[in-house]
């Protein structure tokens, strides 16, 4: 066996142990001990709902950009209300949130409702961009928008 | 350094193997844990195969002839820079290639997944590793690239004359990338069905791959045609080969999907179609890689023949049936969101522009596989030619075209008749003036005049999307007209990315339409000093001069190109004949110009001096590899991330309250 062939061999072993050392890695970091609810910072504890929140406010985002119709936000919109006042419904029943704080977020999903459905933009029709209302040509592409009914 | 490549190939198959079955079982047995640990197998493959690949690299720079495969590919007088093509000449280093590709895209895919596809990623793992370890299983076992010989010859067999070509660097891998890359929009779309995720998750991920693996296979065609222009001496660029139509069909499924999946991302809709259509796409693909490496028809490629042919044509039975099976099963929960509002909208403009596309690919399938068809019905094989294809998937394409130009100036869901009329007119005219003007210039054609036209449609309307989007810019924001401009290509990259795609693929019907209705060709014996007439070209041979080289002898004939008398440029056709393969490899004179090619090339070299060439005018094909460029500039623009647009002057997002939420204790 020549020097060259005794190397390739070294090589290969030493890729094959990295390889069994990356695979079975997973397995050991999550034996070590997680970090439990009690351990995590206040506030940190409904991520769920601050999830959703975030996601209400990418959907205006989105809308607001023009990326989607307004039927299709509304019926999102409405889902995402929907999940969020379920969650905090259950925070309130596992009586891990004050009802108070309930409440408030509560009339915020509510107020925010209202404002998003008097709707301020329209989509362009033909690159759906996000439109003001009374513009009578798109200022990103220029196509004509459609007359206010 | 065989040995370490062969451990590294049974390696990488292991972790590939070990990472399918984890995925499914650390999903199904809620164990993060085993998920976790399969990703990471998935990613150890990559660098198995890396370490593979550089092995095999190296073997040809060293001259290494013990390993059969590099005794087979290369020689000593090889220049070192055909050590990249040498790797994919055969079978094996294909294989490897191809599966090297997968684990680094399968990789990149996995590790850039969107968020909200977390729950469904641990099936797309499983079934790019599935993939993936077929294709290892079929290397190490049966075409593995570092077999040994029994002894160490003093030199190689050398290169394919054929392959010594600068397009050869590109076309193929580009065309194995693309038809590998099929895989991972498909396994994000099987993920997302076995996971129960039936709705947009994977629109996204989808979309970009489905893109990348239409660029990389839309290259390679584009240079294929090059390589063949160039370097096989006929003087075209597309003969409907069995192995070009095997990458031309899933283009034009993965085409079909990117247009789909961009209403499914835009308004929902389409999610059964879409399901269909990356199968039919990935279907496409695992029948092209059959075509490729099974040999089963006669072809220019047949250097790639090999009998692994029934490997593959099984894998493409499991390849189309699975899929199928699972859609059937997830059929009740892929229901759009909207449905089709009016047949005047862009939505119904992309349906029909998929159903085109599917129905050329149908054509070129059947096509492709009659003569098979012929074989078994009949103790004759009937081939199907150039005719059939042209008659057939011609006006198919010309609808195809009017749809390129009429689909992206309709609006989402419904047009009304009197803006339909107003958007459409100008680009109307623009077709109809061109017509007229060709028409009168002589041009009597149909055919090519309805091409013009339609070409001329298309491009009025990008045109004049882009001068109303600047305009609009100017007019609005005080920009002046080239900021203007690359600002409105750049707030809307898919879509203006997309015009220019379009606008290269009008260049690629330029040169088609041109060289296929008014191309001129002449085969003459010349003797040095002897002139004849092309065109508006006489061309004087001067003479050959033979050169005896290292594995073959160059004849470089040189002939004056002159038009009204005056002499436009002296050029040189080259032959090289290689004795240890009995083939010939012509490198053919071209003088291009954006109207028309002059090609010229020595068909055979007779003893007395005399040379047999045949002579070419390709009107306008100088703007099918202009394309090229184009296209991908357009994909990359199309491709490029986009942050989230400043708002337009509009009240801001209401925000929710913040801050640390009290306990109830």
């Amino acid at each position: 066996m020549d020097a060259e062939t005794v190397i390739s061999i070294f090589l290969g072993a030493l890729l094959a142990a990295f390889s069994f050392a990356v695979v079975f890695y997973a397995f050991i970091r999550r034996r070590q001990p997680q970090p439990t609810a009690a351990d995590a910072p206040p506030g940190t504890d409904d991520q769920a709902l601050a999830d959703i929140f975030d996601a209400i406010t990418t959907l205006d985002l989105e809308y607001q950009l023009g990326r989607m119709p307004e039927e299709d936000f509304q019926a999102q919109f409405q889902a995402y209300r929907v999940q969020a006042a379920t969650a905090l419904r259950d925070q309130l029943e596992a009586g891990s949130a004050d009802p108070a704080w309930v409440l408030e977020q509560e009339i915020l999903l509510a107020r925010d409702a209202k404002g998003i459905a008097g709707v301020r933009v329209i989509a362009c029709p033909n690159c759906s961009a996000a439109v003001p209302r009374s513009t009578p040509a798109c200022p990103h592409c220029g196509a004509e928008m459609a007359p206010l009914p | 350094m065989s040995e370490l490549g062969a451990l590294s190939l049974w390696i990488a198959l292991a972790l590939a193997a070990y990472s399918t079955v984890g995925s499914v079982a650390g999903k199904l047995r809620l164990s993060p844990a085993l998920v976790e640990s399969a990703q990471s197998a998935m990613y150890a493959a990559g660098l198995a195969l890396l370490v593979a690949t550089l092995s095999l690299v190296i073997a040809f720079i060293s001259r290494d002839f013990e390993i059969a495969y590099v005794a087979a590919h290369s020689d000593l007088a090889m220049p070192y820079r055909f050590t990249w093509v040498a790797f994919y000449a055969g079978n094996e280093g294909s294989l490897l290639y191809i599966a090297t590709v997968l684990s680094i895209m399968s990789a990149i895919a996995v590790w850039r997944a969107p968020e909200k596809f977390k729950d469904a990623l641990p099936y797309t793992t499983a079934v790019l590793m599935l993939t993936l370890t077929f294709f290892l299983a079929v290397t190490a076992v049966m075409a593995n690239p570092f077999d040994k010989l029994s002894f160490v010859p003093l030199d190689g067999d050398g290169i394919n004359p054929l392959l010594t070509h600068f397009g050869m660097f590109f076309h193929p891998p580009a065309l194995m990338a693309g038809l590998i890359g099929i895989t991972v929009p498909f396994a994000f779309a099987m993920g997302s069905l076995l996971a129960g995720k039936t709705g947009d998750e994977w629109v996204d991920a989808g979309r970009v791959w489905g893109m990348i693996s239409w660029v990389l296979l839309a290259s390679g065609l584009l240079l294929g045609s090059w390589w063949a222009y160039t370097i096989l001496g006929w003087g075209g660029f597309w003969f409907w080969d069995p192995v070009e139509n095997a990458a031309f069909m899933p283009w034009l499924g993965i085409t079909a999907f990117i247009h789909s999946i961009m209403v499914q991302k835009r308004r929902g809709m389409f999610r059964m179609w879409n399901i269909i259509l990356i199968n039919v796409a990935f279907g496409l693909a695992l029948y092209g890689m059959f075509m490729n490496r099974g040999g089963s028809v006669p072809s220019v490629h047949s250097f790639g023949a090999s009998q692994l042919g029934w490997i593959f044509l099984l894998f493409l039975a499991v390849g189309i049936a699975v899929p199928f099976a699972i859609f059937i099963w997830r059929y009740p929960l892929l229901k759009s969101a909207q449905n089709l509002d009016s047949m005047l909208s862009r939505e119904a403009a992309f349906l029909v522009n998929n159903l085109l596309l599917l129905a050329i690919a149908f054509v070129t399938l059947w096509g492709t596989v009659y003569p098979l068809v012929s074989r078994l019905t009949s103790d004759t094989e009937i081939t199907v030619a150039r005719p059939f294809y042209d008659q057939v998937n011609g006006p198919l394409m010309l609808a195809l075209i009017f749809l390129m130009g009429v689909g992206p100036l309709i609006p989402w869901r419904k047009a009304g008749m009197a803006s339909l009329r107003k958007t459409l007119l100008p680009p109307a005219v623009g077709g109809l003036a061109t017509v007229a003007i060709l028409a009168s210039l002589g041009l009597h054609k149909e055919f090519a005049l309805l091409a013009f036209g339609l070409a001329a449609f298309v491009t009025s309307g990008i045109l004049m999307e882009w001068y109303r989007g600047t305009r609009s810019r100017h007019r609005g924001s005080g920009e002046n007209y080239a900021t203007a401009f690359l600002r409105l290509i750049m707030a809307n990259r898919p879509r203006y990315g997309g015009y220019i795609v379009h606008l290269s693929i009008v260049m690629v019907t330029l040169g088609i339409v041109g060289t296929s209705f008014f191309s001129t060709q002449r085969d003459v014996v010349l003797s040095p000093g002897e002139s004849t007439v092309v065109g508006d070209y006489e061309l004087v041979f001067l003479g050959t001069v033979e050169t005896p080289k290292g594995n073959r002898t160059e004849f470089i004939s040189t002939v004056q190109v002159f038009r009204d008398g005056d002499l436009l440029e002296t050029v040189r056709a080259k032959r090289d004949f290689y004795p240890s393969f009995n083939m010939a490899a012509t490198t053919a004179a071209i003088r291009s110009t954006p109207v028309e090619d002059l090609y010229i090339v020595p068909s055979e070299n007779l003893p007395d001096g005399r040379v047999g060439f045949r002579i070419l005018v390709n009107p306008l094909i100088w703007w099918m590899w202009v394309a090229g460029p184009v296209m991908m500039v357009g994909t990359v623009i199309a491709l490029w991330p986009q942050k989230i647009r400043a708002p337009v002057p509009v009240p801001g997002p209401r925000r929710f309250a913040s801050g640390p939420r009290p306990s109830a204790a």
